[in-house]
């Protein structure tokens, strides 16, 4: 069982003086129990390519394919919408109804499922996403800070228990500490749904820190794709793109040039801190 | 999904007719629409369609974004040509079966309104696309100016049209988001009838006004820390000035409105 594309083209406003190329002959299969990064510049195609994973946007040639549903076929489409939870950049922006829970709840209820499972279900999402079910279920969402938002909006699609969680930036525009939260709770429902997940990013040590499996995006077409060791014992290549690498590395560079001898995969700032505590004997 | 909305786009160029300013292009579009309502006679309108192709082919548009924005159109025009062709009762009968009764004059009515429309829309078209938004308020603006002494507020209401004009992307950009975000957490926008799909619309239309708000407040608060303060002694950035395109493309528009004139 796996998230399957073939071929993938896609177009924007195809046939008007404004076309612009966004996925050039993608080809990717996602496994169950992955944890993907996908990095990339602004325009690489990196939305796009999630954006298709649910059949929201059609490729223009090729397949996309959720566990052996065909996301081309329209009747089959909701079966393989269901299994795959995409949460959108600024998912707080989609937040409308009265309450929190409320909007927690309505792609459960779209869903069709009865009350009380909705109302588990719910509660379930609440706690997973670390939102305290008393305080904020009957708050309007518009109350909430911007880090509460963007977990309530996370919730609603936790909440419809998908197989694959696709998010696109689900940290843009959070300070550190929102951001680390954010992280922490996305490793944590993946542990916790036995999910896989998918995740776009810009910020290589976020990525680094949580994929086991790293694609490189450019041009609207996939560049590198491997494990986080492969891509970034390949720096060259990224660099050739012109993406930054991880603090990590940059730092045990800086070493390195001093004449401090560094194994060659650290990459990781927390690493990095070990390496720097034994050598000065700091050790526990 | 809301890709298909031509709404005033501009299709980026540089051809002489983009390069005309636009007070020029809005007059001579003013002009244009005058002289369709005064010809009267069907082998005029084949004059102006072969005016309004050279101007297309000046402009370096293809034709078929002209025809593009004729489309959303189409059914009205087709009302209005049944509808003509039955309502008019004068001229010489040439059906008269049941209810249908057709004389040579209301066909020639029907064809003078089509001819008219058509081509009343091919020509704003062309001004549309080949003008930015802003362009052209500018122009109107700039046109209205003599207004300001029965202190009609010329700039505020520019101001107000160059806003609403550059938010309409932006808006229709932040709806085809939304709608997104709502269908991937199940929303239904396809199926059902009248109430369940106004229904449906809840969801995208209360985002979009929180947004909406957010960016109005915004834009205020933007054009307020740069001392914006009406249009009392504010200077352009972009000066319009006219050339000698302009006087060309004038001195046309004037032969070919006397030539009209006096033909018909």
């Amino acid at each position: 069982m796996a998230i399957e594309l073939m071929d993938v083209n896609y177009t924007y406003m195809e046939g008007t003086a404004f076309e612009h190329e966004a996925l050039r002959d993608v080809s990717l299969t996602i496994r169950e129990n992955e944890f993907v990064g996908i990095i990339g510049h602004t325009g690489s195609g990196k939305s796009t390519l999630v954006t298709h994973m649910n059949g929201i946007l059609q490729p223009l040639s090729g397949k996309v394919i959720v566990d052996g549903i065909d996301m081309s076929d329209k009747r089959s489409r909701k079966e393989g919408r269901a299994k795959v939870g995409l949460v959108f950049q600024y998912p707080e922006h989609q937040l409308f109804e009265e309450t929190v829970a409320k909007d927690v709840a309505f792609g459960v209820r779209n869903m069709g499922l009865p009350e009380e499972e909705i109302d588990e279900r719910v509660r379930e999402a609440f706690s997973l996403v670390g939102l305290d079910y008393e305080k904020f279920a009957e708050k309007s969402p518009f109350e909430l800070s911007g880090g509460e938002k963007r977990r309530a909006a996370l919730a609603g699609i936790i909440a419809m228990r998908p197989k694959y969680l696709v998010l696109d930036e689900p940290m843009a525009g959070l300070d550190p500490l929102g951001r680390k939260v954010i992280l922490d709770t996305i490793m944590k429902l993946k542990q916790a749904l036995g999910c896989a997940v998918i995740m776009v990013s810009h910020s290589m040590d976020d990525v680094l820190k949580a994929s086991t499996r790293i694609i490189v995006m450019n041009k609207g077409r996939i560049v590198m794709d491997g494990t986080p060791k492969e891509i970034f014992m390949n720096a060259e290549k990224l660099l050739e793109i012109n993406l930054g690498l991880p603090q990590g590395m940059i730092l045990a560079d800086e070493l390195r040039k001093r004449g401090i001898e560094v194994k060659k995969d650290v990459f990781m700032m927390d690493e990095l801190f070990e390496f720097i505590s034994r050598q000065l004997g700091l050790a526990n | 999904m809301l890709k298909d909305i031509t709404l005033g786009r501009y299709f980026p160029g540089d051809s002489v007719v983009h390069r005309l300013d636009p007070r020029t292009k809005l007059l001579i579009t003013i002009a244009y629409m005058v002289i369709l309502f005064l010809v009267d006679e069907l082998w005029v309108f084949a004059l102006i369609a072969v005016f309004m192709y050279l101007a297309t082919l000046a402009a370096q548009i293809p034709i078929r974004y002209i025809l593009h924005s004729l489309r959303p159109l189409r059914w009205i025009l087709i009302i209005m040509f049944v509808l003509n062709i039955f309502m008019i009762k004068t001229g010489r009968p040439l059906v008269d079966w049941w209810i249908f009764y057709i004389t040579d004059e209301s066909i020639l009515r029907a064809l003078f309104i089509i001819a008219r429309l058509v081509l009343l829309i091919a020509g704003t078209s062309l001004m549309t696309l080949t003008t930015t938004p802003i362009a052209l308020t500018d122009a109107i603006e700039s046109l209205m100016k003599p207004l300001k002494l029965v202190k009609f507020p010329v700039h505020e209401l520019a101001m107000m049209m160059t806003i609403a004009l550059r938010f309409i992307p932006t808006l229709l950009d932040e709806t085809d988001r939304i709608m997104k975000a709502q269908l991937a957490r199940g929303a239904d926008f396809e199926t059902g009838g009248l109430i369940k799909r106004a229904k449906a619309m809840i969801p995208i239309l209360i985002p979009l006004f929180v947004s909406a708000f957010k960016r109005a407040d915004e834009l205020a608060y933007a054009m307020d820390s740069r001392c914006y303060h009406g249009g009392i002694g504010r200077t352009r950035m972009k000066i319009m000035k006219y050339s000698r395109i302009d006087i060309y493309a004038g001195l046309v528009m004037v032969v070919f409105c006397v030539g009209i004139i006096l033909i018909s």
